[in-house]
């Protein structure tokens, strides 16, 4: 079992959240692209609380 | 991944004061949230003189105004129907009405986003991890799925865990208990009444030995019971398997977790939540083991109706010992021990019912049900 590496969780985080954005930019109009997108969000927003971080950030 | 004992290592085994300071963090941003988004936490604010900015130290926390549920029952009272302006999101934005039992007065509602139902499962992955439910697991839930939070969340974190969910909604408990038998099910969540009850059925009724049928381990809620060692024995007896408890509330979230190695106590889920401690007659913050007080609570992550330094009248201990598991979030020695409405003076003792549940529940000759009479007889109060 190894040592999770917590930085580079966050950096990869970071980068699935600018991405989660910019879909539910492109997404205006489609909702079945959006809601999902919404939830995705929901998830990474978790992953960032198990990180030591907050929903409010 | 499955023989990892923490479902997550990085917080739950935390230094003590790194998860200070982070808690500190995530309460200044919950109070911004607050502040600008719930007419009714600003105005409790302005009345207090405080302002978000002001809060830099845990001195500043604990000048932030308690809430209880006079306080939520009052909120609710105003617009937006029927949440009141303790909302915090637009009514679009809110996924899942659930409601308090109404219990100690009228019922609060309570508002979740969809973000809040993803919190509320998290809360119950530490719970149900911490017991050992791996996807290997058949949990069967023998909860009349409805307008209380009660095991809910325990679905869906059973779910996220990777483990096979039978939900036993309406069945009756005889044809629960037959599932149970039939599904060869090795995990079960109830109230510690419902679970002695279903074991009573399935003796009874069934002729059946719920020790003999493939339950490995339960999760227990709603009642202080599976932190009463005698009931927590009486239930392990019955069904051979373990009993785990955990605590939480419709307003508060899913707080606290035994986990696999019943250290006779609950870990308070310090990642998420803040657990504060207060003497009952002085007000005084009790930060030291084996002084019992009443439980201030935030719910450092809650969207739609935050929860901050609610007083919940639990009454809690922290435990002098660290837990043999290894988390860093502290024990709250025996769950909670009951709430300050229950507690009666009885010969100048304060006495909880769970410490009489205790006693009562020690004699295997007596059965599961009892009633507590405190009769006056002039200046003394007996027991009865």
């Amino acid at each position: 079992m190894g040592e999770p590496d917590i930085e580079k969780i966050k950096e990869r985080l970071a980068g699935l959240l600018v991405d989660v954005d910019q879909l539910e930019k492109e997404a205006d109009g489609f909702p079945a692209v959006y809601a999902n997108a919404a939830r995705i969000r929901a998830a990474l927003n978790m992953i960032r609380v198990n990180l030591g971080g907050s929903v409010f950030e | 991944m499955n023989s990892q004992p923490y479902w997550n290592p990085y917080l739950e085994t935390m230094p003590l004061e790194r998860l200070r300071d982070l808690q500190l963090a995530k309460f200044k941003r919950l109070i911004s949230w607050a502040y600008q988004k719930s007419p009714y936490y600003r105005e409790l604010y302005r009345e207090a003189g405080l302002k978000p900015a002001d809060i830099h130290t845990w001195d500043d926390v604990r000048r932030v105004p308690q809430t209880d549920k006079a306080c939520l029952n009052q909120a609710q009272e105003t617009e937006p129907f029927p949440y009141g302006g303790r909302l915090c999101v637009p009514l679009t934005g809110v996924a899942e009405f659930r409601q308090t039992s109404g219990t100690t007065g009228s019922p609060v509602y309570q508002a979740d986003t969809w973000q809040d139902w993803e919190w509320w499962s998290e809360a119950w992955c530490y719970i149900l991890w911490s017991q050992g439910y791996r996807p290997a697991d058949r949990v069967f839930i023998p909860f009349g799925y409805n307008i209380f939070v009660a095991f809910w969340a325990g679905h869906y974190a059973a779910e996220k865990l990777g483990c096979e969910v039978v939900p036993g909604g309406v069945l009756d408990t005889a044809a629960r208990i037959l599932k149970i038998r039939e599904l060869k099910a090795t995990a079960l969540m109830g109230t510690p009444t419902y679970i002695l009850n279903m074991a009573h059925t399935a003796l009874d009724k069934l002729n059946i030995d719920p020790a003999e049928l493939t339950v490995e381990r339960i999760t227990c809620a709603g009642e202080p019971g599976a932190s009463i060692p005698s009931t927590k024995k009486r239930m392990e007896d019955a069904w051979g398997a373990k009993v785990f408890d955990h605590a939480g509330a419709t307003e508060i979230g899913a707080w606290g977790y035994e986990c696999i190695d019943q250290p006779g106590g609950i870990h308070a889920n310090e990642g998420m939540f803040l657990v504060e401690l207060e003497d009952i007659v002085t007000g005084e913050i009790i930060d030291e083991p084996n002084r019992p007080g009443k439980m201030i609570i935030t719910a450092l992550d809650r969207q739609a109706q935050p929860c901050i330094r609610f007083d919940s009248k639990d009454i809690i201990e922290w435990s002098a010992d660290p837990c043999s598991c290894g988390r860093s979030y502290r024990l709250v020695k025996g769950g909670v021990q009951g709430r300050e409405d229950d507690i009666t003076k009885v010969k100048g003792v304060l006495l909880s019912p769970t410490a009489i549940e205790e006693v009562v529940r020690g004699f295997p000759e007596l059965s599961d049900e009892y009633e507590v009479v405190v009769d006056r007889n002039g200046d003394t109060n007996p027991l009865l």
